[in-house]
This record gives C-alpha cells, structure tokens and sequence, in this order.
C-alpha cells in the first residue's frame, strides 16, 4: 500500500484530498481480487495500475495548469510509447518478470544498504522543523583529535555570545522511573534545556513543552514531557494524562505534554522515553551540577544565510575566549566542530559511515550482475526482434522513433525494478532492524526506506537501464532493413562475444562476493574462538541506576550492599560484583598516568595511556579473570584510605619491562598527581573490542569512586538465564516499588562484540547467493542460446558419428572456460577488494585460504550444474529434427 | 435557472456512456463501477484508480452524476448515482446512437467491411 500511496501523491493535492481516500479503497479491493486470482494477476494489476495512475495523474496535473494551446509532441509520443510498452511487457510475461525480478534482486540490494544508512546517517532528523539548519555542537581540541562534552556553564556562555547562531540547546540522558498505578517502570529519560524543543523546531502531540525561563525554580513545579510511544503503552493515550501529576524518581511530576510520534531525540538509535528540564537535575541526576561539570551534548540552529563554517569560527573564537577569561579547566579544548544534526555523535557517524559503504560496494556488484544480466537479455531479445524492427523500418518508422520506443521499453522494465527493489529494501530493512544490538543501551532502530530511498532506487535503475539499456537499442535499430529482415543469424558471433564478455564479469563479481562472505564467516569463527580472557559461562547482569529511583548517595550505597548480601546467600550463587561497565560492549573510558622509576635504570618518568574500569571486591573471582600476585579489592579498601589499583600485564610489561608480576605489587603510579598503589596485577583480557591490542589497564575499588549507575555481575552454579527471578526477587525483597529489573547473561551482551562482523557475514552472504543465483541463471540462458544457435552444428557432428557424450563434453567445456575465466579475473579481483574489509576482520588474514577454495567450490559447483543441463539436452538432440532447422 | 440542454454534452466519451450506464441501473461505488464497466465491455475498459477518479471528478463537475446518500451501505464508502441531468444526457446520446447505428450509410458500411 505504501507504493500505491506513492503514486497517489503524483496526483495535485486537492485530486488526492478529494479521492485519495476511495482511490485507496477501490485499488484494495482490485488487489484482493487479483490476489485471488493468483500471482500473475496480481502483476498485471500492479503493472497496469502503475501506468494508468501516472499517466492519469499527468493529465490531471495538466488539465489543472492554464490551458494552452499546442501540447508537446514529446509528451504525447511519450505516452504512446508507454501504452505500447505496457502491451509489449505483458504479451510476454515470462521475459518481463525475469527481467524485473532481476532489476529488483539487483537494486533491492542496493536501496537496503542505503535504506540503512540513510536512516543513520544520512536523513535529517524525524520530526524537526528544517533540520539542515540544525549543527551538532562539539568541543575540541585544535586538532580535533579529543573532545569535552558542554557544562552548564559553557553552554550559556554559547547561547548568550554566539551571533551566528540562532539558538542553542543542551542535552544529556538520565535514566527515570515513574510509578503508574501500582507498577514501577524504568525509562531511558534525557534532561534538556527549556529552549530544547523550541531549537528542533518540535510541535507537541498534545499539551505544550517546557517554557523557556522557567530554569532553577527548584522541583516545585516539576514538569516532565512524554514520547508518543510512552503515552500510548503506558497511559492509552489518554489526553488527560496531560496535566496530571505522576511520581518521577519519588517525587511528583507534572506531565505537561507529549511529542510527536516521528519525534525520537537527537540521537535516533538510543531510545528516549521521556524529556525532563535541566531545572530537575538536583533531583533526577544529583552527581552531576549546574556549573562547570562537562555532561552536556550542544546543538544549534544556524542564523538564516550563515554557513557552517562562519558559525565554526565564531563559535572556536567565543570557546578561546571563554578558556582565557578563566572559564573553566578543560583549557585544551579550545575549538569547537559542527556537524550535521543527523541522528548519530559524529564518531559513530564516521564509523557507520565506513561499514555502510563496505556493505553497499557488496551490494553495487549484485546490482552489476544483475544488469549485465539483464543486458544479455535484452540484447538476445533485440536479436528476436529484428524482423519486427526492419518491417518498421521499411514502413517509415525514423531510426530515432524505434529507439525511443525500444529505450522506453528497457526503462520501464528498470523502473519497475526500481520499485520492486523498494519492496524488497522494504522487507530486508525489517529484518535488519530485528538483529540484536547491545540492548543495555536502550537501542531502536527504525531503518525503513522513506521517499529519498524510492528516488535513490529509482534513480540507480534508470541510471543503470540507460548504460545496460541502451547498447541493445541502439543496436537492434542501427540495421539497413533489407539486412535486418534477411533471417540468418549473421551477427551472432559479435553478439556471443559480448554477452560471455558480461557473464565472465557476472561471474567474476560473484566470485568476490563469495570470498568476502566466507572471509567474514570466519571472522565470525576466528572471533567466537578468542579467548577474551574471561569466563562469560554462568554469569548474569543487570544494570541499575539509583538516582533514577529517587535515592540519594547514602540510600544507594545501602541498596547496593543490601542487594549484595542477599544475593550472595542465595541458591545457587557463587559470587557477586559489581562495575561501571560490561566487558566486549565497545565501552571504554580512558585516563593518563604517569610511572615514576620506569626504564631500565629505573630512573625515568613515563606518561601513559590506560584504561580505566571501576570494580567492587570479587569482580576477579565473578568473571573468572586470573589474578598473578597480590590480592582482590577488600573492604578495606575504602574511600578514605590510599588510592590503590590492581592492574593488568600489559601495564606491567609497557611501565617496567622485564619486571616479574609479584614484584610489581606494593609499587605505585601517580594518577592527575596523587600517588595510586598496586595492590595486584591480573591477567590480560578483552576490553572493548574483540579486535583491539594488548591494553594497558587499570582497575580501581568501586569503594573509593562511587557511582549510582552500577552493573550487578552474579557468577551462578547453572543457567544464568535462570538468575532472573533470583536477582528480581532480592530487588524486590529491598524495596517492592522499584521497577522490574532487566537481566541478562554476560555471554549474551558480550556477543554483540561480533555484531559488525555477523551482520557483514549475514548482509554478505545473501547478496553473495543472490548474485551467483544470477550469474548461474545467466550463464545457464546464455549457453543454452549458443546450443539453439549451434543446433545445426550438432546434428552434423551428431549425424557424422559423434557421440552424445562427445557434444555434451563441448557445451559443458564452453560453460567451464567461461567459469575459469571469470573465476580467474574474479580472484584477482578478490584480493583487491578483500583488503578494504581488512579492518573488520579480527586477525583472519584477506587471503585465507579457506574463504578463498571455499568459494571457489561453491562457485564451480553452481556453474556446472549450470552449464550441465543445457550440455544434456544438446547431447540428446535428435540430428534429423536438429537438420531441419532452417 | 433553466437546466441545459443534453445536447451539448453530446457526443460523449466511450468511457462516460459506460460509466452512466453503469449508473443507470443502481448506485455504485468505485469497486462496484470498475466491475460494472469491466463485464460490459467484455474485459476491453479495465480502468485503474486514477483514471476512474478523473472522470468521476469531471462528470461529478458536469452535474451528470452526483454523490448518493445510499442506505445499508458499506461504511466509509461512497456511492455514486446518476442526476436527473444525467439520465437526460445519457438517453440524449443513446438516442443519437440509436440513429447512427440505423442509418442507411452505416448499415451498407457494416455489411461491406465484415465480410
């Protein structure tokens, strides 16, 4: 229905408002019909409809305009044309769905890719007023290499000096709960400026937004704005609700509006809920302060004529400005970057970006078979069809008249490509948006194609219709018609020529896509079977945030050792701890420090990047990472005694090379100038990524750093799935208002480390059996042509004593040369193309000779039998029906 | 205001005469229509979505035909009827039609050109 309603839109306005509604109504009962009627007259209704609307819609379109005399030619030859393409389309069905379904396999590919990327990277926000005026608002250093995130204070000092901008807003997450009736639920909250909604240009669903110079009036009047999905599932869309008072983290919350459904936040994929003002941060995220602490994202709207440019420089001169009056003591960061408000941080953005255009350089060979595919189609048609062209020719047809008609004839094939690769992005994007992504982070994807992906798609197939297209329509109308009309196959040799040209190229593209499927199929292996250092098996976790359920410090520090000890005596659990971060989630927060008595004469000072991970006593036992020397975190380790950190081998071996382990214990490092002692060193493990080096790494005692975000790790005796309703239970147990607690297993979230490379192997591998599909059904139709045009060839051979066996030998090594061919140039071409994924691979070598035979394999096998069938059936010709062809 | 004259519509198009037609019988709505004018016409006027709304909007435009207030119909949908004028009109060409069929001319044509 969504393309049907795409074509209702090329109807005026007051056509569609007017009929749009029975227009949609009638087309929905056609197809139900049709449908009955089966798969064919569902075709023909989508074909026949599509031509009528457009070329009723341009009518009506034209009728609306002023009257004026004299219509184009061009216009009305168009629709002639069209009418006799749509008749030529359907009088041969078979022909035009192949070439469709080969248009659409091609160009669905591509338009998914881009679906997907568009929707991350590419679209302007959902939701927004003019939302390429808006710029993401990034603190740098010089060199951009590191940033700082706003403080409240900076912020203002923007929004206050800035000319060039129109406005600008801050934001940051915060998780919420708030109490409906009697149950608790956790939501994925962001504190914004008052001025936040104004900024994005945002219309309320219902209610209105926070009012701007409402800031520091306490939580008196504390308000508190609903995302249109949260007010569906949690109130019923009740309008109510608006101006109702609901418990926001134990206190009383005005709920003042809702925002509109399209409206999800700044940064699309992470999930919000709900919004609160900046005026509530004493209260729903007290760790944090109105001053010079950096927690805050910035964005703007430029000034109207200003370009992104003038702004950057404004704003680097105000941030220089801001750090020499003493602003703050973040004094690197001098400059600031804009980017475009697109949905993603521009890091994540740039990364995307990167896998995106690997996936879709994947997809473009599937679109490259397909076309070459098509062309040999095409061009075995045009061979069919000269007759027809040279009585055209002969009866006066100009040679311009036929090849607009034959150029019309190959572009509404492509076009309905076009649109059939849409419907099939369509499905591929709903399945791409199921796959599992870390979900502690509150992710949602929404990745379906909207109207630039219908004008990429459409866009891509007349392009390529018009390079593949064109060459047989030129060719089959070029002819003198007196040669034309002569039946022999003169020409065909020329013809053959091109077409193995293009399947030895289809095949080649397979080949690569096939090595670069295995390739990642085996980063896949490779990478289930690093070792990351730690025991995943049998442990649970569950993330909690404190302040989110109205709790101060003293209040979640009770909760957290209460939860503990109930835990620990429960069934079935060996241990509990505690961190600030899971491992293998892409995670990482970094520091420097400095080693005193490095070197080999024990004399030098070194500075050092870590990194840094903040545990509680039992984390090494709970995740089953080795510990050399020393001893775990204690409770004796406690705030007010001397700074003490365990660390990793890697630190170890980078601040005192050739110094044992044991002797490391009791030394210290110096952290921003306080002196830090080790009081153990552990084994390496994986951190962030699966992929990353040996990191240095330092752990220090939650003990002495508290934070109200924590994530409970329980090392059970069986499945750790189980630990739900143990973990529920305690939580329950504390305080029966909290909300219900999500928990998962390690193993679970660790796996998202494999993410990129999974869905490069799944995306990979089914263009990779896409295109050899392709490619197999094109070398199966071509040899099967050159066997109907050597039909005459084979009965002499056959009628001259020639075995069966013997033709069938020669069709099939036809087939195998071509293969070889193609495989050949197809392995060249796979070691160039394997190194621009090099990146994504984890330690499996470009050229593993395992993707590389593999694929290989696979694609002789498909070729063969490929070539096999049409070999048969020209090894069992008859030579005296084979004789007889004139 | 007196009603205008049948006439001027004349000669209406192929697509209209079956389109009143249709309607001269019952009121319909869109579906109905398509189906209407698709079994009368033996399958050779199958007409899409656009193209019947277009002349919907015209002859509604005319006053050849109007919006029915039709009970016991299906929510939502809406009914078309023919108008008095409509009727006129349609009778009007019928009659032309009748005429032309009948005619001498055309008769000795027919006889020539279907042997």
């Amino acid at each position: 229905m969504i393309l049907f309603n795409l074509l209702l839109r090329l109807f005026p306005r007051a056509f569609r408002e007017c009929f749009g509604d029975e227009m949609r109504r009638l087309f929905a009962d056609q197809r139900r019909t049709a449908g009955h009627r089966g798969l064919r007259a569902t075709a023909i209704l989508w074909l026949r409809t599509g031509a009528g609307m457009t070329t009723a819609a341009w009518r009506e379109r034209r009728d609306g305009r002023s009257r004026q005399p004299g219509r184009l030619p061009l216009g009305e030859t168009l629709v002639t044309d069209l009418r006799l393409t749509i008749r030529m389309l359907l009088s041969r069905p078979l022909f035009s769905t192949i070439v469709i379904a080969a248009i659409s396999l091609g160009v669905g590919g591509v338009a998914t890719i881009f679906s997907g990327l568009n929707a991350l990277v590419l679209r302007p926000l959902p939701g927004v007023t003019d939302g390429n005026r808006l710029v993401l608002i990034d603190r740098r250093t010089p060199d951009f290499s590191e940033g700082v995130s706003a403080s409240v204070r900076f912020y203002l000092h923007l929004r206050e000096n800035s000319r060039s901008l129109f406005a600008v807003a801050v934001w940051s997450r915060v998780p919420l709960t708030i109490v409906v009736g009697q149950d608790a639920y956790g939501l994925s909250g962001n504190i914004v400026s008052d001025n936040y909604f104004d900024v994005l240009g945002v219309r309320p669903a219902a209610g209105r937004f926070f009012a701007a110079g409402a800031r520091s009036r306490g939580t008196a009047d504390a308000t508190i704005v609903l995302s249109h999905a949260t007010w569906m599932s949690h109130f019923h869309g009740d309008l109510s609700v608006v101006g109702r008072s609901i418990p926001v983290d134990g206190r009383p919350y005005q709920v003042i509006g809702v925002a509109p459904a399209e409206f999800r936040g700044v940064f699309t994929p992470l999930k919000v809920d709900a919004w609160v003002s900046l005026a509530a941060q004493p209260h729903v995220h007290p760790q944090r302060d109105l001053a010079d602490e950096p927690w805050l994202w910035a964005f703007g709207r430029l000034q109207p004529g200003i370009a992104t440019s003038q702004a950057r420089t404004e704003l680097s001169t105000l941030a220089a400005g801001w750090i020499s009056a003493g602003g703050d003591q973040f004094v690197r960061y001098t400059s600031v970057r804009l980017t475009p408000l697109t949905g993603l941080p521009d890091d994540a953005r740039q990364a995307l970006f990167g896998f995106g255009a690997v996936l879709l350089g994947a997809a473009t060979l599937v679109l490259i078979i397909a076309a070459a595919n098509v062309s040999t189609l095409l061009a075995m048609r045009a061979t069919a069809r000269r007759r027809e062209m040279g009585i055209r020719t002969a009866l006066g047809a100009g040679r311009g008249r036929l090849v607009r008609q034959l150029l019309t004839e190959t572009l509404t094939l492509f076009l309905a490509g076009g649109f059939g690769g849409t419907v099939l992005a369509m499905a591929a994007t709903g399945a791409l948006e199921r796959l599992p992504v870390p979900a502690d982070q509150g992710l949602l994807l929404e990745l379906s194609p909207d109207v630039r992906v219908l004008l990429f798609s459409i866009a891509v197939s007349l392009g390529v219709g018009l390079l593949f297209g064109t060459v047989p329509a030129l060719r089959s109308a070029s002819r003198n018609p007196v040669l034309l009309l002569r039946t022999s196959s003169t020409g065909g040799g020329r013809r053959t020529r091109i077409s193995s040209a293009l399947i030895i190229a289809q095949i080649a593209c397979s080949l690569v896509l096939l090595t670069t499927a295995g390739l990642f199929v085996r980063a896949v292996n490779a990478g289930a079977s690093i070792e990351p250092g730690f025991d995943a098996r049998h442990v649970a976790l569950a993330a909690f945030n404190t302040e989110s359920f109205g709790y101060d410090s003293s209040r979640g520090h009770s909760f957290y050792e209460t939860l503990r000890q109930r835990l620990e005596t429960a069934p079935g659990v060996e241990s509990v701890t505690y961190a600030d971060r899971v491992p293998l989630t892409m995670s990482n927060s970094g520091a420097s420090v400095t080693v005193a008595g490095s070197g080999p004469e024990g004399g030098e000072r070194m500075r050092m990047r870590v990194e840094v991970g903040i545990v509680d006593t039992d984390y090494f036992e709970t995740l089953g990472i080795r510990l050399f020397a020393g001893r775990e975190f204690t409770r004796r380790d406690v705030s007010d005694g001397g700074g003490v950190a365990i660390v990793n081998e890697t630190f170890v071996r980078r601040a005192w090379p050739g110094v044992s382990p044991a002797d490391v214990v009791g030394r210290t490092y110096l952290s921003a100038d306080r002196p830090v002692t080790i009081v153990g060193v552990a084994a390496d493990s994986k951190y962030s990524t699966l992929s990353e080096p040996p990191t240095p790494f330092v752990y220090r005692p939650q003990a002495q750093r508290w934070d109200a975000g924590q994530t409970l790790f329980v090392r059970v005796t069986g499945d750790p799935a189980a630990a739900g309703r143990i973990v529920q239970d305690a939580v329950t147990s504390i305080d029966p208002v909290l909300p219900r607690t999500r928990v998962t297993t390690l193993a679970r979230e660790a796996g998202t480390a494999l993410l990129p490379q999974r869905v490069a192997a799944i995306v990979t591998g089914v263009l990779g059996v896409a295109g050899l599909t392709l490619a197999a059904i094109g070398l199966y139709g071509l040899i099967s042509y050159g066997v109907t045009l050597r039909l005459r060839e084979i009965g002499v051979r056959l009628a001259l004593g020639a075995s069966g066996a013997d033709v069938v030998r020669m069709v099939l090594a036809q087939g195998l040369r071509l293969t070889a061919a193609g495989a050949a140039l197809g392995l060249i071409a796979s070691a160039f193309a394997t190194r621009l994924v090099k990146s994504y691979l984890l330690d499996v070598s470009t050229t593993d000779p395992v993707a590389f035979i593999g694929a290989v394999v696979v694609l002789l096998t498909v070729a063969i039998i490929a070539a096999v069938v049409p070999a048969r059936r020209a090894g069992s010709a008859d030579p005296l029906v084979a004789l007889r062809i004139d | 205001m007196a009603p205008p004259d049948p006439r001027t519509f004349l000669p209406l198009k192929p697509v209209d005469l079956e389109l009143l037609l249709a309607l001269a019988g019952h009121d319909l709505h869109g579906y109905g229509l398509v189906q209407a004018i698709a079994e009368h016409t033996d399958g050779l006027v199958t007409l899409d979505p656009g193209n019947l709304y277009r002349v919907i909007k015209r002859l509604l435009a005319e006053g050849l035909i109007a919006e029915s207030a039709h009970d016991g119909a299906e929510a939502g949908r809406k009914y078309y009827r023919i108008t008095t004028l409509g009727g006129r009109v349609l009778a009007t060409e019928l009659d032309r039609l009748r005429q032309l069929v009948s005619a001498p001319a055309t008769r000795q044509s027919v006889k020539r050109w279907t042997s």
